[in-house]
């Protein structure tokens, strides 16, 4: 098959510990079972503490891409966290750029402790429209929900997008394969909520910013 | 007391001046000021520019005449001695307690007797040598554990900061036993703008005091020359005997003063108040009288209590004689003089006189 | 991993880099396997205990890299085919038995897997391990992607078993922790037997030994000279090329497709980097006038091609090399497409595809002033946190300018804001102690600071016990805290001698930390570091006395706990918190730095993420209002 550009680049930003490992797992093998030619690329290590993480997922139909996408060339940026999406987008991003980004905040420890400020998320958002074209806002959990799966729900809703060419199915299957039986309900479950969120949804910038 | 100061302030004047008295009124009232032994420290800034800890400390301005009116509600008639309403010589009518305390047993028995009676539910006590030579401070809440207490302390134990950790627990009426710097950051706590459970204490004896000593170095001092694991009881008999005497399971061993004079806390040596000046009954003991303790009564709500006790017939009584009480304020205004001194050799500056606020009349008698 | 074991040659899958190596192994079917964990090269011995009942493989977790070799070194003795893996320091570790092991030789394949971290993304150093293969004069391999990381793995068996020596396969994080396409091969049917025969003594004869050696390597280089992993792509007659291996094929191929200059720049990728295919390469460099060297980290394919350029001068004529000492490329961190086009545009003169000006602008204001930095933390729950406060309380009440020396681990992040900046040293495994039997013996010279070692408890097995028994014996001052979490927690909490598992999650025997410390005569104290106010006692009195002590903060890594077991849920009551008053000024979340806790800037108190809380409760007993409580339990 033949993307409409080649290498298509994604990158899964987000907090060490947020699952984007899994994430960018599922993403990628899904676009193997596509016919692709993928390559993930990941930080691992003291970032996995806490610190900021990013998995670079290229698809290419060409030949097996480079694990890091060069400046400035990321086609899509889902953002586990906000600021971790705006942190990604200014090295990697480019006014094309397309953002799926989930407003929970995650809290660093140096603003916790009263050394940096976190600013508000609607300006957060508003920073990321003023880079590119554009952002959706996923809210992958509700206030007071258990935050089980909500890298799964990114997935999903990267999957309802449209915005990668590969088969519902193959998210699905992939899913199947990698996670534990245990988990797996949990999991299907929470893809599929992400689905719901963006599918079928043009971009509602207005509606995005009334969430909170 | 003057405007607000936070921890930051304490460090700098108090802590790094060596001017500590270990009495733990900044300690448990937060998780940023910690004890260990008789050791204070801030561990982290809390940030804060006025606290609690600054206006509690017995070592940051005083206003001693500000003092004497919240807690007596008038001006102390004797600047030597402080306000009070009678002084005798007392001692507890128990002769098993007063063979297990220093001298009369009084304190023990007064404390008993409140906390048998209802007087108070109970007690922030001390007790000596809990392991290795440290006193330890404990909240008693049976009348029968008070006598564990009995005992002379010669190192200064964090009780405030006990009573910190007790009224976390809101107790309303709780009695304490205490050294002058004790009673004196008790007295603060109480009149201070901020809301804390030290208002609770309902009964302060406060025990006479001329000096304490540091921990560490009289511990080191002291493992030279007996198992500190096992001291019974440390004495200092009167003068002009100028010596300790350590009782252990194995025998007593006895050395000069002068030897442990080295260990006294520099802080002492600014000490304005040797008999509890702010209590609400102090005790002592009588100089050459070993059975005997001086009772000194000084607040309305004390009296009530002794009179009661002396009804109960928990304590006998009877008159100081004359020469011994000009003795004890001699000894008192002796201490303030050295106090005074001590502060001027410090600051080289007669108007800084550290933490002491004197009135006009006092500081007449000793500048 | 189910892809791991497939028995479908030809089928495409995502694989690791460490996958793909494990596969390679399993597909020459290798019998042992022994390793300390280290990333990047963790995921190779687990993905072999993973599938190791399968295919008959012994998979071990071994105390430290030089013993993991030793073992493995057997097997290949006794016949067998072996594998180890370990991270950049492991080669450290190991190198004294490599550099006797290359003269006695081996039998059986042994393959040596040189895993690198560039950029020292998850290591306390930068270190090209690629210099051993020349030091040891070993046979080296760079696999450039996810397939020939399979593959290489594969053929490094045969290599290895041909000449008799240990072939080293060296890789890198962006390979080994990458994933990508990799076409699966054949599985073998394994019939070997093992029996120890020969003798294998270092160091006899050695003249006769080393030059043994040299042969050996002059013998695979014929080899070498034929292998598919060397290849040429682009123009034939090319001016210009770029001399790449490992992880810069990649990284060149995009950069020169990005500059356009497929018909003007060729890529002459090699994948056995030493001995160098001399041949090869002079044939391909006959046209060329200049070269640009891309790879990781040192140049040392780049100094290796020097040396053969100068030999070959003759034939070959001048040719420019750019590279890291033309200052093309940093001699440091790792490589990327950007820094490879960047050099390639500055030698062609060109310019590389500019970003939207505006757009850069924007974002760096953004990066510089406006996004907040993340430093990385200790995991909710973690133990460590508790015991760092622990430790910098004690000293603080100590109040004689003690310091801690730190070691390799999760607990590494003391030195940062999550462990309040108490480590003050961080070199390599057993550092800490080692350091501290020194400092502890400075007395004479008027020291009079306290003396604190944090250790690991793998860490301990692996490097620090001979440093304790030097402090013991030197009656050395200084207070070694055990940090023991149950496992090896910062690669992905492997078991150590302590743990009762083995790698393969069989029950094994333990080896106390305890014990060993009362065996070597110091006095040891164990404790749970969430008891935090007798852990503060604890190291304060400690630190009052003299001598080598030892403390151990036993808690489980509660990352483990949180998987294993439904913790529970906590939360603030607001009414309880005293929040920015005195007596509190937001302890938990300002100072106490767990990120489960933050501040509610409607409330003014504070507030438990719930997203990020994972239940274990320190901070309701740090609270000072008793404000934070547990869900649904009885108030």
């Amino acid at each position: 098959m033949t993307l409409e550009k080649d290498p298509l680049n994604l990158i899964i930003a987000g907090v060490g510990g947020q699952g984007n490992i899994l994430a960018s797992q599922i993403v990628a093998t899904a676009g193997i079972k596509e016919g692709l030619y993928v390559t993930v690329g990941e930080t691992y290590g003291a970032s996995q503490r806490g610190g900021p993480v990013m998995s670079h997922v290229r698809f290419s139909a060409q030949a097996q891409c480079g694990p890091l996408i060069p400046e400035g060339e990321a086609d899509i940026i889902v953002g586990l966290e906000p600021i971790e999406a705006l942190r990604i987008i200014g090295d990697y991003g480019n006014p094309k750029t397309r953002v799926i980004v989930s407003p929970r905040p995650i809290y660093p420890i140096w603003v916790l402790s009263g050394q940096a400020k976190y600013p508000p998320v609607e300006e957060v958002m508003q920073k990321l429209r003023e880079l590119v074209g554009e952002v959706r806002v996923v809210k992958a959990i509700e206030e007071g929900e258990t935050a089980l799966a909500a890298n799964v729900v990114m997935v999903g809703a990267l999957a309802g997008s449209g915005m990668v060419p590969i088969e519902m199915k193959h998210f699905e299957d992939s899913i199947k394969e990698i996670v534990s039986p245990k988990d797996l309900d949990t999991n299907l479950r929470a893809f599929r909520k992400g689905v719901g969120l963006t599918r079928g949804k043009a971009r509602t910038p207005a509606k995005a910013r009334k969430r909170r | 007391m003057e405007a607000g100061k936070g921890s930051s302030d304490l460090e700098q004047e108090v802590l790094s001046q060596g001017l500590c008295t270990s009495c733990g009124a900044c300690v448990d009232i937060c998780p940023y000021i910690k004890v260990v032994k008789d050791k204070v420290a801030v561990i982290e800034p809390c940030g804060l520019t006025e606290g609690k800890c600054y206006d509690f400390c017995p070592r940051t301005p005083t206003d001693i005449a500000a003092l004497d009116k919240s807690v007596f509600g008038k001006p102390r008639a004797d600047s030597s001695l402080g306000s009070y309403i009678s002084i005798e010589m007392a001692q507890a009518k128990d002769s098993e307690l007063r063979c297990r305390a220093q001298y009369g047993g009084v304190v023990s028995a007064l404390m008993k007797y409140a906390m048998d009676t209802g007087e108070i539910s109970n007690a922030v006590l001390t007790k000596p040598f809990d392991g290795a030579l440290m006193p330890s401070s404990l909240v008693v809440e049976e009348g029968s554990e008070v006598r564990e207490c009995a005992g002379s302390n010669y190192i200064a134990s964090a009780t405030l900061a006990k009573l910190n950790e007790a009224t976390k627990q809101n107790r309303k009426s709780i009695g304490l036993v205490g050294i002058p710097c004790q009673v004196l950051a008790l007295r603060k706590m109480q009149a201070a703008k901020h809301e804390t459970g030290a208002r609770g204490v309902k009964l302060v004896i406060g025990l006479f005091c001329t000096w304490a000593l540091s921990y560490k170095g009289f511990y080191e001092f002291l493992k030279g020359k007996v198992d500190p694991s096992q001291i019974r009881r440390i004495d200092i008999p009167p003068p002009p005997a100028n010596i300790m005497v350590v009782e252990t399971a194995t025998g007593d061993v006895r050395f000069s003063l002068d030897e442990v004079r080295k260990f006294i806390k520099p802080t002492c040596n600014v000490c304005y108040d040797m008999t509890s000046e702010f209590a609400d009954i102090s005790v002592g003991m009588v100089e050459g009288i070993q059975d005997w303790n001086t009772l000194i009564v000084r607040t309305p709500a004390g009296k009530k209590f002794i009179d009661k006790a002396k009804k109960a017939g928990v304590i006998n009584t009877v008159p100081l004689e004359q020469t011994r009480l000009e003795h004890l304020k001699e000894a008192s205004s002796i201490k303030k003089k050295r106090a005074v001194d001590a502060i001027r050799k410090r600051t080289n500056d007669k108007g800084n006189l550290l933490y002491l606020r004197l009135s006009a009349q006092d500081k007449k008698k000793f500048l | 991993m189910v892809t791991l074991e497939l028995n479908q040659p030809g089928k495409t899958v995502l694989m690791m880099g460490n996958e793909a190596i494990a596969r390679g192994a399993i597909e020459a079917g290798v019998d042992f396997c022994a390793a300390y964990p280290g990333t990047p090269s963790t995921e190779i011995p687990e993905s072999l205990a993973r599938v190791a009942e399968r295919f008959n493989i012994y998979v071990e977790w071994s105390t430290n890299e030089i013993v993991a070799l030793e073992a493995a070194t057997a097997a290949s003795l006794a016949g067998l085919r072996a594998l180890v893996a370990m991270k950049q320091n492991g080669m450290n570790v190991c190198s004294d038995f490599l550099m006797t092991i290359n003269l006695s030789g081996t039998n059986g394949g042994l393959v040596l897997m040189a895993c690198d971290d560039p950029s020292a993304i998850s290591s306390s150093n930068e270190q090209d391990s690629r210099s051993y293969a020349r030091y040891a004069d070993l046979p080296l391999l760079e696999p450039a992607d996810f397939q020939e990381a399979k593959d290489m793995t594969r053929w490094a068996f045969e290599i290895s078993e041909k000449l008799g020596l240990p072939c080293i396969v060296r890789s890198v994080t962006r390979l080994s922790h990458s994933r990508g396409n990799v076409k699966l091969g054949e599985l073998t049917e394994k019939k070997r037997t093992a029996k120890f025969e020969g003798v294998y003594i270092s160091g006899a004869f050695v003249a006769a030994q080393h030059a043994a050696l040299h042969q050996k390597l002059e013998q695979v280089r014929e080899d070498f000279e034929s292998s598919k992993f060397n290849f040429y792509v682009g123009p034939k007659k090319a001016k210009c090329v770029i001399v790449t291996c490992g992880s810069g094929w990649l990284y060149s191929r995009e950069a020169v497709a990005a500059l356009g200059l497929e018909g003007r720049v060729g890529i002459l990728k090699i994948g056995t980097t030493w001995p160098l295919p001399e041949k090869f390469i002079v044939e391909h460099l006959k046209n060329v006038t200049e070269i640009l060297m891309v790879e990781e980290v040192d140049p040392f394919l780049e100094q290796n091609i020097k040396v053969l350029l100068a030999e070959r001068a003759k034939t070959l004529g001048p040719i420019e090399v750019y590279g890291a000492k033309s200052g093309h490329r940093p001699p440091y961190g790792e490589m990327n497409q950007d820094k490879v086009a960047k050099a390639l545009a500055s030698i062609k003169g060109l310019k590389t595809k500019a970003r939207d000006g505006k757009y850069v602008e924007k974002a760096k204001e953004l990066l510089l002033s406006y996004i907040p930095i993340r430093m990385p933390t200790f995991c909710t729950g973690c133990p460590h946190r508790a015991s760092m406060w622990a430790i910098k309380a004690a000293l603080k009440l100590d109040g004689r300018d003690g310091f801690v020396t730190g070691d390799i681990g999760c607990y590494s992040l003391g030195a940062g804001p999550a462990g309040y900046f108490q480590l003050k040293t961080i070199q390599c495994m057993g550092a800490g102690i080692g350091m501290a039997t020194g400092f502890g013996k400075l007395d004479k010279f008027g020291f009079n600071q306290p003396v604190i070692a944090v250790c690991g408890d793998s860490t301990f097995y692996h490097a620090a016990i001979p440093a304790l028994i030097n402090a013991r014996v030197n009656n050395s001052n200084v207070l070694m805290v055990v940090l023991d979490n149950g496992g090896t927690a910062m690669t992905g909490f492997q078991p150590h001698p302590g743990s009762g598992c083995d790698a393969c999650g069989r029950p094994a025997p333990t080896v106390e930390i305890e014990n060993i410390c009362k065996a070597i005569g110091v006095e040891v104290r164990v404790r749970d570091p969430f008891e935090i106010s007798q852990a503060i006692h604890d190291i304060y009195e400690l630190l009052q006395g003299e001598g080598t002590r030892v403390m151990i903060f036993r808690r489980r890594c509660f990352r483990i706990e949180a998987k294993e077991k439904l913790q529970q849920k906590y939360f603030v009551d607001q009414s309880k918190c005293i929040g920015d008053d005195c007596g509190c000024a937001r302890f938990c979340s300002r100072v106490f730095n767990c990120p489960g806790i933050i501040w509610d800037a409607e409330a003014q108190k504070a507030k438990i993420d719930e997203m990020v809380c994972t239940g274990c409760g320190v901070c309701a007993t740090l609270c000072p209002g008793g404000a934070i409580m547990v869900r649904g339990a009885a108030s």
